[in-house]
């Protein structure tokens, strides 16, 4: 009885929810249909919102450093890739102490202490302005400014333009000193 | 996980000025290697591609730019403008502009005097000091 009496209550518990289901599920498009109407009154609403944000989003102009529009802005004109045929430049003014390594060629405007190497195949280059200090490892050195130290050109041309200042030690494979370098160094020449 | 389009690439700078990128001297180009310090007097501009570590200190104007792919340890980067796009460990300090783009990855302190610009996918771990006096009309 008490079985039957449950199954009654459970028929009944389960007609009461399947009406309910539906209540719901038309509960659920009479929430949809009226959004339908506040939806567009909501649009209206957020879209002054939405457009009243990038007002205040004029950030080029509250930015302390204009810049001209019509400069390209992509920073792909010095490409990432420094290609192995690119040099790379020490410049004009810098101070660098301390060791490197290149898989480039270098050029050395500023003033250098150290120690610089460079892949096979790579020239490292003293310039006029720049100053040298320590010691150059590379297949070609090319000294046009100033250098102390060791300088090392492994089976390649040492080479020392006519307003050079070397002193220290020279290895070298083949060698060009034009008229009026300064050079000061022991030599070595290396077996080819 | 974030669901937000995370824009991965490296996007052009906005605070960083434009005519820097066109001017600048790669000085350490990609997989060459520095260690030691880098100082100047003058206004020079410093692209770094490489693996660099130690110290730069550009004391008159000056700006840096880490490419994406550097990887920088460091006591101290000191210039006016510094735009990140790599990875940095430690310390830097802009007097005017810090950009720190969607690839940038920095651990450490970042100290800027004037501006801050952070782009959404930028990853920092560390601390952020802001300028303490109001800089008004400088440039």
């Amino acid at each position: 009885m008490t079985s039957t009496n449950f199954t009654g209550q459970g028929t009944s518990n389960m007609e009461v929810p399947e009406p309910r289901i539906p209540g719901i599920l038309m509960s659920s498009p009479t929430t949809t249909i009226r959004p339908t109407v506040p939806a567009k009154a909501i649009d209206s609403l957020a879209q002054p919102a939405v457009a009243a944000t990038p007002t205040p989003r004029a950030l080029p102009d509250t930015l302390r450093f204009p810049q001209k529009v019509s400069e390209p802005r992509t920073s792909q004109v010095q490409t990432a890739e420094i290609g192995s045929n690119q040099t790379c430049v020490l410049p004009k003014g810098l101070t660098f102490t301390g060791e490197a390594h290149y898989p480039c060629d270098v050029r050395i405007d500023g003033v250098v202490d150290g120690k610089i190497t460079a892949e096979p195949d790579r020239t490292i280059t003293v310039e006029s302005d720049g100053k040298f200090k320590g010691s150059i490892k590379a297949t070609n050195v090319r000294i046009e400014g100033s250098a102390d130290g060791d300088i090392t050109a492994t089976g390649g041309l040492a080479s020392f333009g006519s307003k050079s200042v070397c002193k220290g030690h020279i290895t070298y494979g083949r060698l060009k000193i034009a008229e009026g370098a300064d050079v000061e160094a022991s030599m070595k020449k290396l077996a080819a | 996980m974030n669901t937000l389009k995370k824009p991965e690439t490296a996007t052009d700078p906005r605070l960083f000025p434009a005519a820097i990128l066109q001017t600048q001297f790669t000085v350490l180009p990609k997989s060459a290697t520095m260690k030691g310090d880098m100082a100047a007097s003058e206004d020079l501009s410093i692209r770094l591609d490489g693996e660099y570590t130690g110290k730069i200190e550009l004391g008159k104007a000056g700006s840096v730019h880490i490419a994406n792919g550097a990887v920088v340890t460091t006591d101290m980067i000191i210039a006016d403008f510094i735009y990140v796009e790599g990875t940095v460990n430690g310390k830097i300090h802009a007097r005017k502009g810090m950009e720190l783009s969607p690839t940038a990855r920095v651990k450490g302190a970042i100290q800027y005097d004037i501006d801050l610009d952070m782009h959404p996918g930028a990853r920092i771990s560390g601390q952020i000091n802001a300028p303490e006096t109001i800089l008004q009309n400088q440039i």
